[in-house]
């Protein structure tokens, strides 16, 4: 048996993805290595972001809820989301999750929880307003395939480096800002006077592989939309429904509003919603948000499409 | 879905349609008929998703004609349905419980060989206990597994009948391949049969 060729894994995608991937892991494994070499002081460091990320990936998806203001509701309260949600699970073969409403205007939906079996999928009311039953159904197809690929653990992991890196870099400006050069990171230095040589060169490093790592987890996480995006595609078995659903959310929300978003504010909980409070519709934005523009995540679904409707027979 | 699958997102279809335990639903029947006092309803249904482009309308249409051809020399009679959630049925009535069985499978099959297993959902048994209230027995074709469907007769505030649910699971353990996984036993309320 054939399959068409649209339901096959957009090899391109994958490929980049792996690519990023290892980037950024050996971009890690030389940075650990490198300061590893000069002191080994780093490594509370290593054991602080192990904590916050551990904290992050069982508490994200309550403090998320908690912050949107969100609360579960029963199949009673909403038949028509929850039958819509349980033949999306029946369909991707996952249990069924958790299904909680956010009481605001702002069209948006998100999928977080550590795996498959503590997951929850949260809409806002603005998007069961704005939508019709075709592009919300597509929506949740789309929190689906993030849940089916574990992307809130992927995230969580991706960003503990580049969150480690951060308080490096943090730690290290304050030891230079304070004169603590013979404090902790002057362990294995011969002689004094190299000292400050070595600690800019360390400093420097850490910017750049902070810098550079924060970029890279914002490309595999528009890499993991673009993967969603195609998984409702399957799902639904029609991308045309979540792009349709995308141009009336984006709309709504790049209403030439200024984020008050730090951008350097990397939380896996909302990097998997349907659509970020501010995406730039420029490429230099994009480098540095978790979602890929609409015009972008569009034209890939259009060209899904079309391969769907060049589809050959294969029987 | 493999470790490496969820990791590089490559979200291909979830699991192949598993199609060769429907036919478990033959020896059900028989153990209902004879231990329930179950008839089949004679008819039962498949349901899947359709898909937004040309050559999949086109299998669907030839699908439905070729159905509409074979159904002349027998009794049996066919109609295509979408419901409220956009899927897609195609509903089989018929005196005789094996050919539904027999015309779901090939169904199913076809869609198969077509690449479009994915698209399957799950296929619907319907029997009439003995004061002809319906209870559903449904294939899901991801897990290969049956489970039953006990809707209330007051179906409007979506309860369903538990206990015989269980009851019926325990019965016909023998028999189908059940669902293990009881959150797994999706409610489809508002059958079209």
């Amino acid at each position: 048996m054939r399959r068409p060729t649209w339901y096959r894994p957009d090899t391109g995608l994958t490929i980049r993805m792996i690519m990023t991937m290892v980037f950024l892991l050996a971009l890690y494994a030389a940075f650990i290595l490198v300061l590893g070499s000069v002191t080994h002081s780093f490594i509370i460091f290593v054991l602080i972001a192990l904590v916050l990320a551990g904290l992050q990936l069982f508490y994200a998806d309550k403090i998320a809820l908690f912050s949107m203001n969100a609360r579960e509701v029963s199949p009673q309260q909403a038949p028509d989301l929850y039958a819509m949600v349980e033949r999306l699970a029946q369909q991707a073969n996952l249990p069924m999750p958790k299904i909680y409403i956010a009481d605001t205007s702002v069209p948006n939906a998100f999928a977080t929880g550590r795996n498959e079996r503590n997951a929850v999928i949260c809409v806002t009311t603005g998007i069961m307003n704005r939508l019709n039953n075709a592009e919300m159904e597509a929506v949740l197809a789309h929190e689906m395939t993030h849940i089916l690929n574990r992307d809130i653990l992927i995230m969580t992991i991706a960003t503990f480096f580049a969150m480690m890196v951060q308080l490096i870099l943090r730690s290290l400006y304050w030891t230079g800002l304070f004169g603590g050069f013979g404090g902790g990171y002057g362990g294995r230095r011969g002689r004094n006077d190299n000292g400050a040589g070595a600690f800019l060169i360390i400093f420097l490093v850490t910017a750049i592989v902070s810098v550079v790592s924060f970029i890279m987890t914002r490309t595999l996480s528009r890499y993991r939309e673009y993967a969603a995006d195609r998984g409702s595609a399957l799902l639904t078995g029609s991308p045309g429904n979540l792009a349709s659903a995308l141009m009336k959310i984006s709309d709504s929300i790049s209403g030439g509003r200024i984020p008050n978003k730090d951008l350097r504010d990397a939380q896996p909980a909302s990097a998997l919603m349907i659509a970020p409070l501010a995406v730039n519709g420029d490429d230099l934005g994009e480098l540095f948000s978790t979602h890929p523009s609409t015009q972008h995540r569009i034209e890939k679904l259009m060209a899904m499409q079309a391969q769907m409707e060049a589809a050959p027979r294969t029987h | 879905m493999g470790f490496f699958d969820a990791l590089f997102g490559r979200t291909k279809p979830v699991s192949p349609a598993k199609n060769e335990r429907l036919f478990a639903i033959s020896t059900a029947e028989d153990t209902l008929r004879t231990e329930e006092e179950m008839q089949s309803a004679n008819t039962s249904g498949i349901c899947f998703r359709g898909i937004a482009s040309t050559p999949f309308r086109q299998i669907q249409q030839e699908l439905e004609d070729l159905l509409k051809v074979a159904a002349k020399d027998t009794p049996m009679t066919v109609r295509p349905f979408e419901d409220t959630l956009g899927y897609k049925w195609m509903i089989f009535d018929s005196t005789d419980f094996q050919e539904l069985v027999t015309i779901i499978h090939m169904v199913s099959q076809q869609l198969i060989d077509e690449g479009y297993g994915e698209q399957l959902l799950s296929a619907v048994f319907r029997f009439n206990d003995v004061n002809s209230k319906p209870v559903y027995f449904i294939y899901n074709y991801k897990r290969g597994m049956f489970y039953p469907f006990v809707p209330r007769p007051d179906s409007h505030s979506r309860n369903r009948n538990n206990p015989d649910e269980l009851r019926l699971a325990t019965v016909l353990g023998k028999d189908l391949p059940m669902e293990r996984e009881y959150e797994r036993w999706y409610a489809m309320w508002d059958l079209p049969f």
